[in-house]
């Protein structure tokens, strides 16, 4: 069942990814390759931002709450993405776990 | 039970990269870069964190044989521009940057000659803002004006012309005894001579040696008499 991902959620999951900051984003290296094979032409750390700005970006955003073997919270949802070398949107989905601790996000997925 | 970050392992792996064809037609190149990463002891879950990314990131770029985002994000903040800024001066959408600084498209070939000229110090700021100034204002109109002493040449114009007007700007100068300039300003557009625009205040002409002059190569006699 789709649900409204809180607002303090977002709040806490954009700036972690927006900064970048080393040991604070963790990604499966299969979760990695699928979002390489997106698209060539950009880059890894695109998702960082991209992730960023559609959790900063105004309006509620709907998904599903998970409960995943690593502790923390984590909530997937969809988004439009337009990749460079494509010609119109896509949809993109994605999986975030934020640690109890606030200070890491662990991104599962990131793939259409 | 130790929590998730507590319990990973450093380990270093191979991750695949992907280089876009440089022309149409040709193909994508994969090449595999060590990187270090975590590994989860509970399922044996490898992750790559933002070091890695960074690195994997790099690796793309010099590939591609263009700046990375963080290279130009690193530029950026070295001069000390915003996003806004830097695109403002290189002519371009400000959207364009934020992608490019981003990772979320690569920089255009074209445009990234300039940006590595710029990281290297081939060129610099004054001299983009002063080709920006230039693109913006109308092309003034060769002349020269002995009230006030304001020199202003038109773009192309060759370093003999300049020369030459520069003396007469002088003599006039001399003429009604007054021997500084209220403004100076020279615009070039040559390949061998880049664009510069000095205006110092009067007098001050004396102090400005040549090598001060915003990426140009100033000839000796320009100098000689730039130095009046």
């Amino acid at each position: 069942m789709s649900i409204r991902i809180p607002e303090d959620w977002r709040k806490a999951v954009a700036p972690i990814l927006h900064q970048g900051l080393n040991g604070t984003i963790q990604m499966p290296r299969e979760a990695r390759r699928r979002w390489l094979n997106l698209d060539t032409k950009h880059y890894d750390q695109a998702l960082y931002s991209l992730l960023a700005h559609e959790l900063d970006t105004p309006g509620a955003i709907y998904g599903k709450k998970h409960t995943m073997n690593e502790e923390g919270e984590c909530y997937s949802f969809s988004f439009r993405y337009h990749p460079p070398s494509a010609k119109g949107e896509i949809d993109l989905y994605t999986k975030l776990n934020l640690l109890p601790d606030g200070q890491v996000v662990i991104i599962y997925s990131a793939h259409p | 039970m130790n929590s998730f970050t507590q319990r990973l392992v450093p380990i270093e792996v191979e991750e695949p990269v992907c280089i876009p064809p440089a022309l149409p037609g040709s193909e994508v190149r994969t090449i595999m870069v060590k990187v270090p990463a975590m590994q989860d002891p509970k399922d044996g879950e490898i992750y790559l964190g933002v070091e890695a990314t960074a690195i994997l990131d790099k690796a793309k770029a010099r590939h591609m044989g263009v700046l990375a985002p963080q290279e130009l994000a690193e530029l950026r903040k070295r001069l000390g521009l915003t996003q806004k800024e830097i695109a403002e001066v290189l002519q371009i959408g400000e959207k364009t940057w934020s992608r490019w600084e981003t990772g979320r498209e690569i920089v255009s070939r074209s445009l990234n000659l300039l940006l590595m000229a710029l990281y290297e110090g081939r060129v610099n700021l004054p001299w983009l803002r002063a080709k920006c100034f230039q693109e913006k204002q109308p092309a003034p109109a060769p002349r020269l004006r002995s009230r006030g002493f304001e020199v202003l040449f038109q773009q192309r114009m060759s370093w003999n012309t300049l020369t030459d007007a520069l003396r007469a700007s002088r003599s006039a100068a001399n003429m009604t005894g007054m021997h500084h300039y209220s403004h100076f300003a020279i615009y070039t557009h040559t390949h061998a001579m880049p664009a510069a625009v000095v205006s110092p205040p009067p007098r001050a002409v004396a102090h400005f040696p040549a090598s001060q002059f915003s990426a140009v190569e100033v000839p000796a006699e320009c100098e000689e008499l730039c130095s009046v």
